[in-house]
Protein backbone atom coordinates (compact mmCIF):
# COMPACT_ATOMS: atom_id res chain seq x y z
CA UNK A 1 0.00 0.00 0.00
CA UNK A 2 1.77 2.84 -1.22
CA UNK A 3 0.20 6.31 -1.67
CA UNK A 4 0.91 8.50 -4.88
CA UNK A 5 4.23 10.09 -4.84
CA UNK A 6 2.25 13.25 -7.08
CA UNK A 7 -0.02 13.84 -3.14
CA UNK A 8 1.61 16.45 -1.36
CA UNK A 9 0.48 16.90 2.35
CA UNK A 10 1.77 19.87 4.63
CA UNK A 11 2.33 19.68 7.82
CA UNK A 12 -1.00 20.69 9.28
CA UNK A 13 -2.63 17.61 7.08
CA UNK A 14 -3.73 19.43 4.77
CA UNK A 15 -3.87 17.17 1.08
CA UNK A 16 -3.89 18.23 -1.95
CA UNK A 17 -4.04 15.58 -5.05
CA UNK A 18 -2.68 17.73 -8.07
CA UNK A 19 -3.82 14.97 -10.56
CA UNK A 20 -7.69 15.57 -9.91
CA UNK A 21 -7.49 18.84 -8.08
CA UNK A 22 -9.32 17.63 -4.56
CA UNK A 23 -8.36 18.43 -1.44
CA UNK A 24 -8.45 17.15 1.93
CA UNK A 25 -8.45 17.31 5.61
CA UNK A 26 -7.07 14.70 7.76
CA UNK A 27 -6.83 14.43 11.66
CA UNK A 28 -4.05 14.33 13.08
CA UNK A 29 -3.25 10.57 12.92
CA UNK A 30 -4.79 10.28 9.33
CA UNK A 31 -1.47 12.87 8.78
CA UNK A 32 0.53 10.78 10.40
CA UNK A 33 -0.15 7.39 8.98
CA UNK A 34 0.47 8.99 5.69
CA UNK A 35 3.49 10.49 5.75
CA UNK A 36 4.56 7.06 7.45
CA UNK A 37 3.14 5.87 4.17
CA UNK A 38 5.13 8.28 1.80
CA UNK A 39 8.27 7.30 3.88
CA UNK A 40 7.73 3.59 2.14
CA UNK A 41 6.92 2.34 5.32
CA UNK A 42 4.77 -0.98 5.49
CA UNK A 43 1.42 -1.62 6.75
CA UNK A 44 3.01 -3.92 9.72
CA UNK A 45 5.34 -1.29 10.35
CA UNK A 46 2.73 1.65 10.56
CA UNK A 47 0.52 -0.72 12.94
CA UNK A 48 3.45 -1.31 14.79
CA UNK A 49 4.68 1.83 15.22
CA UNK A 50 0.92 2.96 16.33
CA UNK A 51 0.41 0.57 18.72
CA UNK A 52 3.46 1.77 20.42
CA UNK A 53 2.24 5.28 20.31
CA UNK A 54 -1.45 4.95 21.08
CA UNK A 55 -3.23 3.33 23.89
CA UNK A 56 -4.78 0.84 21.06
CA UNK A 57 -5.89 -2.26 20.62
CA UNK A 58 -4.84 -4.32 17.73
CA UNK A 59 -7.90 -5.29 16.66
CA UNK A 60 -9.47 -2.07 16.95
CA UNK A 61 -6.35 -0.35 14.92
CA UNK A 62 -6.39 -3.04 12.47
CA UNK A 63 -10.20 -2.62 11.94
CA UNK A 64 -9.66 1.53 11.69
CA UNK A 65 -7.02 0.98 9.16
CA UNK A 66 -8.81 -1.27 6.87
CA UNK A 67 -11.66 1.51 6.57
CA UNK A 68 -8.60 3.95 6.30
CA UNK A 69 -7.26 2.37 3.51
CA UNK A 70 -10.71 1.68 1.41
CA UNK A 71 -11.35 5.70 2.38
CA UNK A 72 -7.14 6.25 0.25
CA UNK A 73 -8.75 3.84 -2.47
CA UNK A 74 -12.31 4.93 -3.00
CA UNK A 75 -10.60 8.60 -3.38
CA UNK A 76 -7.56 7.37 -5.81
CA UNK A 77 -5.08 8.32 -3.38
CA UNK A 78 -2.90 5.17 -3.77
CA UNK A 79 -0.70 3.12 -5.87
CA UNK A 80 -0.85 -0.65 -5.05
CA UNK A 81 -4.02 0.30 -3.25
CA UNK A 82 -4.23 -3.59 -1.52
CA UNK A 83 -2.22 -3.83 1.72
CA UNK B 1 13.50 41.50 -27.83
CA UNK B 2 12.60 45.11 -28.38
CA UNK B 3 9.26 46.18 -27.25
CA UNK B 4 6.80 46.59 -29.87
CA UNK B 5 4.29 48.86 -30.03
CA UNK B 6 1.08 47.16 -31.52
CA UNK B 7 -2.73 48.62 -31.19
CA UNK B 8 -5.05 45.74 -30.33
CA UNK B 9 -8.69 45.64 -30.69
CA UNK B 10 -10.61 43.26 -27.90
CA UNK B 11 -14.11 42.32 -27.54
CA UNK B 12 -15.63 40.46 -24.68
CA UNK B 13 -15.72 42.57 -22.00
CA UNK B 14 -18.55 41.56 -20.09
CA UNK B 15 -17.24 40.75 -16.57
CA UNK B 16 -20.77 40.00 -15.56
CA UNK B 17 -21.61 36.37 -13.88
CA UNK B 18 -21.30 35.59 -17.30
CA UNK B 19 -18.07 36.50 -18.23
CA UNK B 20 -16.41 37.30 -21.36
CA UNK B 21 -12.37 36.46 -21.68
CA UNK B 22 -11.35 40.09 -22.82
CA UNK B 23 -10.49 41.52 -19.52
CA UNK B 24 -8.36 38.43 -18.38
CA UNK B 25 -7.14 38.07 -21.60
CA UNK B 26 -5.68 42.18 -21.69
CA UNK B 27 -4.30 41.18 -18.25
CA UNK B 28 -2.24 39.09 -19.73
CA UNK B 29 -1.43 40.81 -22.27
CA UNK B 30 -0.20 43.70 -20.75
CA UNK B 31 1.50 41.50 -18.07
CA UNK B 32 4.14 40.86 -21.13
CA UNK B 33 7.56 42.45 -20.75
CA UNK B 34 8.07 42.74 -24.79
CA UNK B 35 4.98 43.99 -26.00
CA UNK B 36 3.98 47.34 -26.09
CA UNK B 37 0.33 48.24 -26.53
CA UNK B 38 -2.28 49.86 -26.88
CA UNK B 39 -5.83 48.02 -26.16
CA UNK B 40 -8.94 49.76 -28.09
CA UNK B 41 -12.03 47.82 -25.92
CA UNK B 42 -14.93 46.78 -28.45
CA UNK B 43 -18.12 46.87 -27.06
CA UNK B 44 -22.09 45.77 -27.78
CA UNK B 45 -22.98 47.53 -25.14
CA UNK B 46 -23.20 50.39 -22.80
CA UNK B 47 -22.59 49.07 -19.35
CA UNK B 48 -19.75 46.32 -20.03
CA UNK B 49 -17.73 46.26 -17.00
CA UNK B 50 -14.21 46.08 -19.27
CA UNK B 51 -15.02 49.22 -20.75
CA UNK B 52 -15.20 51.02 -17.30
CA UNK B 53 -12.43 49.19 -15.75
CA UNK B 54 -9.16 51.00 -14.56
CA UNK B 55 -5.87 50.07 -16.64
CA UNK B 56 -8.06 47.73 -19.17
CA UNK B 57 -8.89 49.14 -21.90
CA UNK B 58 -6.87 52.37 -23.47
CA UNK B 59 -10.26 54.04 -25.32
CA UNK B 60 -13.20 51.63 -25.90
CA UNK B 61 -15.61 52.12 -28.45
CA UNK B 62 -19.59 50.58 -28.99
CA UNK B 63 -19.97 48.18 -32.28
CA UNK B 64 -23.19 46.88 -33.53
CA UNK B 65 -24.10 43.30 -32.64
CA UNK B 66 -22.42 40.35 -36.05
CA UNK B 67 -26.25 39.67 -36.55
CA UNK B 68 -26.96 43.67 -38.02
CA UNK B 69 -24.95 42.28 -41.04
CA UNK B 70 -21.48 41.82 -42.06
CA UNK B 71 -21.62 45.34 -43.87
CA UNK B 72 -22.77 47.18 -41.04
CA UNK B 73 -20.38 44.94 -38.49
CA UNK B 74 -17.08 46.03 -40.49
CA UNK B 75 -18.23 49.29 -41.75
CA UNK B 76 -17.85 50.05 -37.76
CA UNK B 77 -14.67 48.37 -37.49
CA UNK B 78 -12.98 50.15 -39.97
CA UNK B 79 -14.43 53.53 -38.43
CA UNK B 80 -12.37 52.59 -35.80
CA UNK B 81 -9.21 51.16 -37.45
CA UNK B 82 -9.16 54.64 -39.06
CA UNK B 83 -9.04 56.34 -35.34
CA UNK B 84 -6.71 54.12 -34.31
CA UNK B 85 -4.97 51.89 -36.57
CA UNK B 86 -5.59 48.49 -35.70
CA UNK B 87 -2.68 45.98 -35.96
CA UNK B 88 -4.64 43.20 -34.22
CA UNK B 89 -8.30 42.36 -33.39
CA UNK B 90 -8.44 39.26 -31.10
CA UNK B 91 -12.48 38.46 -30.84
CA UNK B 92 -13.80 36.53 -27.89
CA UNK B 93 -17.07 35.70 -28.66
CA UNK B 94 -18.29 32.31 -30.53
CA UNK B 95 -21.13 34.53 -31.65
CA UNK B 96 -18.88 36.80 -33.42
CA UNK B 97 -16.63 34.84 -34.56
CA UNK B 98 -18.19 33.38 -38.43
CA UNK B 99 -18.01 37.09 -39.57
CA UNK B 100 -14.76 37.79 -37.86
CA UNK B 101 -13.28 34.51 -39.96
CA UNK B 102 -15.17 35.29 -42.92
CA UNK B 103 -13.61 39.04 -43.27
CA UNK B 104 -10.34 37.65 -42.43
CA UNK B 105 -8.75 38.45 -46.02
CA UNK B 106 -10.32 42.09 -46.10
CA UNK B 107 -9.31 42.82 -42.51
CA UNK B 108 -6.07 41.99 -43.63
CA UNK B 109 -5.51 44.19 -46.86
CA UNK B 110 -6.21 46.89 -44.58
CA UNK B 111 -3.60 45.56 -42.17
CA UNK B 112 -5.39 44.67 -39.63
CA UNK B 113 -4.41 41.04 -38.27
CA UNK B 114 -6.41 38.43 -36.79
CA UNK B 115 -5.10 34.72 -35.15
CA UNK B 116 -8.20 32.76 -35.43
CA UNK B 117 -8.94 29.05 -36.73
CA UNK B 118 -10.38 28.38 -40.33
CA UNK B 119 -13.82 28.09 -41.02
CA UNK B 120 -13.65 24.53 -41.48
CA UNK B 121 -12.11 24.10 -38.23
CA UNK B 122 -14.72 26.14 -36.96
CA UNK B 123 -17.82 24.28 -38.27
CA UNK B 124 -16.46 20.93 -37.96
CA UNK B 125 -15.77 21.22 -33.53
CA UNK B 126 -19.48 22.72 -33.78
CA UNK B 127 -21.73 21.17 -31.33
CA UNK B 128 -23.93 19.92 -33.76
CA UNK B 129 -20.82 18.33 -35.26
CA UNK B 130 -19.15 17.03 -32.59
CA UNK B 131 -19.92 13.00 -33.30
CA UNK B 132 -18.69 13.01 -36.15
CA UNK B 133 -15.87 15.39 -34.90
CA UNK B 134 -15.07 12.59 -32.87
CA UNK B 135 -15.04 9.69 -35.18
CA UNK B 136 -13.04 11.39 -37.51
CA UNK B 137 -9.99 12.14 -35.37
CA UNK B 138 -10.64 9.28 -32.55
CA UNK B 139 -11.54 11.00 -29.91
CA UNK B 140 -14.40 9.59 -27.23
CA UNK B 141 -17.55 12.49 -27.47
CA UNK B 142 -21.14 12.05 -25.51
CA UNK B 143 -24.01 10.76 -28.36
CA UNK B 144 -25.69 14.19 -29.57
CA UNK B 145 -28.30 14.75 -31.58
CA UNK B 146 -29.35 17.93 -33.37
CA UNK B 147 -32.84 19.24 -32.89
CA UNK B 148 -34.66 22.05 -34.82
CA UNK B 149 -38.74 21.68 -33.78
CA UNK B 150 -40.07 19.57 -30.83
CA UNK B 151 -41.30 16.95 -32.99
CA UNK B 152 -38.08 15.41 -32.95
CA UNK B 153 -37.84 15.32 -28.88
CA UNK B 154 -40.85 12.55 -28.51
CA UNK B 155 -38.44 10.51 -30.32
CA UNK B 156 -35.20 10.94 -28.40
CA UNK B 157 -36.45 8.28 -25.74
CA UNK B 158 -35.53 5.91 -28.49
CA UNK B 159 -31.47 6.71 -28.57
CA UNK B 160 -30.92 8.45 -25.32
CA UNK B 161 -31.34 7.58 -21.52
CA UNK B 162 -32.59 10.32 -19.38
CA UNK B 163 -30.83 12.95 -18.06
CA UNK B 164 -29.67 14.54 -20.82
CA UNK B 165 -28.44 17.77 -21.58
CA UNK B 166 -29.73 20.29 -23.83
CA UNK B 167 -27.63 23.12 -25.35
CA UNK B 168 -27.69 26.44 -27.57
CA UNK B 169 -25.44 26.04 -30.44
CA UNK B 170 -23.06 29.11 -28.76
CA UNK B 171 -23.89 29.12 -25.11
CA UNK B 172 -26.49 27.57 -22.41
CA UNK B 173 -26.89 23.71 -21.16
CA UNK B 174 -29.47 22.57 -19.20
CA UNK B 175 -30.08 19.25 -17.21
CA UNK B 176 -33.30 17.72 -18.59
CA UNK B 177 -34.85 14.64 -16.51
CA UNK B 178 -38.12 14.21 -18.88
CA UNK B 179 -39.41 14.75 -22.50
CA UNK B 180 -41.21 18.48 -20.63
CA UNK B 181 -38.32 19.68 -19.31
CA UNK B 182 -36.24 19.33 -23.12
CA UNK B 183 -39.40 21.19 -24.68
CA UNK B 184 -39.23 23.77 -21.98
CA UNK B 185 -35.30 24.23 -22.70
CA UNK B 186 -35.91 23.98 -26.08
CA UNK B 187 -38.37 26.78 -26.51
CA UNK B 188 -35.81 28.76 -24.01
CA UNK B 189 -32.86 28.26 -25.95
CA UNK B 190 -34.35 28.42 -29.28
CA UNK B 191 -35.58 32.08 -28.05
CA UNK B 192 -32.34 33.04 -27.32
CA UNK B 193 -29.93 31.46 -29.78
CA UNK B 194 -32.07 30.15 -32.80
CA UNK B 195 -31.87 27.16 -33.64
CA UNK B 196 -30.37 24.30 -34.15
CA UNK B 197 -30.99 22.62 -30.37
CA UNK B 198 -28.18 20.25 -29.59
CA UNK B 199 -29.69 17.10 -27.16
CA UNK B 200 -26.52 15.47 -25.58
CA UNK B 201 -25.97 12.58 -23.81
CA UNK B 202 -24.92 13.02 -20.47
CA UNK B 203 -21.21 11.34 -19.21
CA UNK B 204 -21.21 10.85 -15.12
CA UNK B 205 -17.90 12.06 -13.95
CA UNK B 206 -15.88 14.98 -13.01
CA UNK B 207 -15.45 17.95 -15.29
CA UNK B 208 -12.32 19.35 -16.30
CA UNK B 209 -10.83 22.10 -19.15
CA UNK B 210 -8.41 22.53 -20.73
CA UNK B 211 -6.97 26.00 -22.04
CA UNK B 212 -5.00 25.49 -25.05
CA UNK B 213 -2.85 27.87 -28.32
CA UNK B 214 -2.14 26.15 -31.82
CA UNK B 215 0.23 27.86 -34.04
CA UNK B 216 -1.67 26.81 -36.87
CA UNK B 217 1.19 23.97 -37.64
CA UNK B 218 -0.13 21.08 -35.88
CA UNK B 219 2.18 22.41 -32.91
CA UNK B 220 0.39 22.80 -29.18
CA UNK B 221 2.10 26.56 -28.05
CA UNK B 222 0.56 26.44 -24.51
CA UNK B 223 -2.11 23.95 -22.79
CA UNK B 224 -2.58 24.46 -19.13
CA UNK B 225 -5.48 22.02 -17.69
CA UNK B 226 -8.43 23.09 -14.50
CA UNK B 227 -10.86 21.60 -12.48
CA UNK B 228 -13.55 23.81 -11.58
CA UNK B 229 -14.25 23.96 -7.66
CA UNK B 230 -17.32 26.44 -7.80
CA UNK B 231 -19.69 26.73 -10.36
CA UNK B 232 -22.54 29.13 -10.54
CA UNK B 233 -26.00 28.81 -11.69
CA UNK B 234 -25.33 29.08 -15.31
CA UNK B 235 -22.51 26.64 -15.08
CA UNK B 236 -19.47 29.06 -14.95
CA UNK B 237 -16.58 28.84 -12.99
CA UNK B 238 -16.24 30.88 -9.93
CA UNK B 239 -13.26 29.14 -8.71
CA UNK B 240 -10.67 26.62 -10.18
CA UNK B 241 -7.27 24.98 -9.59
CA UNK B 242 -4.82 24.00 -12.10
CA UNK B 243 -4.45 20.03 -12.22
CA UNK B 244 -1.91 18.02 -13.61
CA UNK B 245 -3.33 15.00 -15.63
CA UNK B 246 -0.88 13.79 -18.34
CA UNK B 247 -3.71 12.13 -20.61
CA UNK B 248 -5.57 15.32 -20.92
CA UNK B 249 -2.61 16.96 -22.40
CA UNK B 250 -2.16 14.11 -24.39
CA UNK B 251 -5.65 14.48 -25.67
CA UNK B 252 -5.11 18.45 -26.47
CA UNK B 253 -1.58 17.94 -27.89
CA UNK B 254 -3.00 15.36 -30.27
CA UNK B 255 -5.90 17.13 -30.91
CA UNK B 256 -4.22 20.32 -32.16
CA UNK B 257 -1.69 17.47 -33.98
CA UNK B 258 -4.44 16.85 -36.02
CA UNK B 259 -6.80 19.27 -36.86
CA UNK B 260 -3.75 21.98 -37.14
CA UNK B 261 -5.59 24.23 -35.01
CA UNK B 262 -4.99 27.86 -35.35
CA UNK B 263 -5.75 30.35 -32.19
CA UNK B 264 -7.01 29.63 -28.52
CA UNK B 265 -9.41 27.31 -27.63
CA UNK B 266 -11.21 25.27 -24.27
CA UNK B 267 -11.38 21.71 -24.69
CA UNK B 268 -14.52 20.75 -22.14
CA UNK B 269 -13.97 17.01 -21.01
CA UNK B 270 -15.43 14.53 -18.60
CA UNK B 271 -13.03 12.19 -16.72
CA UNK B 272 -14.84 9.26 -16.01
CA UNK B 273 -14.56 7.27 -12.54
CA UNK B 274 -12.96 4.73 -14.83
CA UNK B 275 -10.66 7.37 -16.20
CA UNK B 276 -12.09 7.37 -19.53
CA UNK B 277 -12.21 11.10 -20.92
CA UNK B 278 -15.06 12.02 -22.93
CA UNK B 279 -14.73 15.57 -25.33
CA UNK B 280 -18.00 17.18 -24.56
CA UNK B 281 -17.47 20.76 -26.07
CA UNK B 282 -14.74 22.28 -28.24
CA UNK B 283 -14.88 26.14 -27.73
CA UNK B 284 -12.79 28.02 -30.62
CA UNK B 285 -11.70 30.54 -28.74
CA UNK B 286 -9.49 31.29 -25.40
CA UNK B 287 -11.92 30.94 -22.25
CA UNK B 288 -12.63 33.68 -19.40
CA UNK B 289 -10.60 31.63 -16.81
CA UNK B 290 -7.26 32.44 -18.84
CA UNK B 291 -5.90 34.75 -16.69
CA UNK B 292 -4.94 31.30 -14.34
CA UNK B 293 -2.95 30.11 -17.24
CA UNK B 294 -1.01 33.20 -17.00
CA UNK B 295 -0.71 32.89 -13.19
CA UNK B 296 0.58 29.26 -13.28
CA UNK B 297 3.30 30.41 -15.91
CA UNK B 298 1.60 30.78 -19.51
CA UNK B 299 1.07 34.12 -20.79
CA UNK B 300 -1.34 31.97 -23.39
CA UNK B 301 -2.49 35.74 -24.38
CA UNK B 302 0.93 37.43 -24.97
CA UNK B 303 2.00 34.43 -26.88
CA UNK B 304 -1.28 34.72 -29.69
CA UNK B 305 -0.40 37.99 -29.63
CA UNK B 306 3.11 37.06 -30.33
CA UNK B 307 1.76 34.49 -33.22
CA UNK B 308 -0.47 37.41 -34.53
CA UNK B 309 2.45 39.47 -35.30
CA UNK B 310 4.81 36.94 -37.09
CA UNK B 311 7.09 36.33 -33.92
CA UNK B 312 8.73 33.40 -32.86
CA UNK B 313 6.93 31.34 -29.44
CA UNK B 314 8.63 28.77 -28.20
CA UNK B 315 6.30 25.94 -27.09
CA UNK B 316 5.56 25.99 -23.22
CA UNK B 317 5.06 22.56 -21.46
CA UNK B 318 5.63 23.47 -17.59
CA UNK B 319 2.96 25.15 -15.02
CA UNK B 320 2.54 25.76 -11.66
CA UNK B 321 0.14 22.86 -10.60
CA UNK B 322 -2.66 24.00 -7.44
CA UNK B 323 -2.63 27.70 -8.87
CA UNK B 324 -6.23 28.59 -7.92
CA UNK B 325 -8.46 31.69 -9.03
CA UNK B 326 -11.62 32.63 -7.54
CA UNK B 327 -13.47 35.38 -9.27
CA UNK B 328 -15.39 38.17 -6.85
CA UNK B 329 -18.06 40.98 -7.29
CA UNK B 330 -16.73 44.73 -6.51
CA UNK B 331 -18.98 47.57 -7.12
CA UNK B 332 -16.22 49.79 -9.52
CA UNK B 333 -17.99 53.95 -9.06
CA UNK B 334 -18.53 55.79 -12.12
CA UNK B 335 -19.72 58.85 -13.79
CA UNK B 336 -22.84 59.64 -15.71
CA UNK B 337 -20.35 61.46 -18.16
CA UNK B 338 -18.70 58.75 -18.48
CA UNK B 339 -22.13 56.82 -19.51
CA UNK B 340 -23.29 59.41 -21.60
CA UNK B 341 -19.96 59.40 -23.64
CA UNK B 342 -19.90 55.72 -24.36
CA UNK B 343 -24.47 56.42 -25.16
CA UNK B 344 -23.93 59.42 -27.24
CA UNK B 345 -20.46 59.27 -28.87
CA UNK B 346 -20.28 55.39 -29.03
CA UNK B 347 -16.73 55.73 -27.80
CA UNK B 348 -14.48 56.22 -24.28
Amino acid sequence: MKIKPSIAISDNGFLFDPGSGESYTTNAVAKEIIFMMKQNLSVEEIKKTLVEKYDVDEVTLEKNLIDFFAMLRHYNLCEACNP
Amino acid sequence: MSRQNIHIAVTGLNNTDNPGPGVPLIRGIRESADLNVRIIGLAYENLEPGIYMPEITDKSYLIPYPSSGTKVFLNRIMEIHEQERIDLIIPNFDAELYTFIKSEKLLAQQGVRTFLPTLEQLEERSKALLPAFGKKYGFKVPDSREIVNTQDIANLEDDFDYPVLVKGKFYDAYFAYNEEQVTSHFNKIVSKWGLPVIVQEYIKGTEVNVVALGDGTGRTVGAVSMRKQYITDKGKAWGGITIDDPRMMEITRDLIGKTKWRGGMELEMIRTSSSEYYLIEINPRIPAWVYLAVGAGQNLPEAMVKLAMGLDVPSMEKYQTGKMFIRYSWDMLGDISQFEKITMNGEL
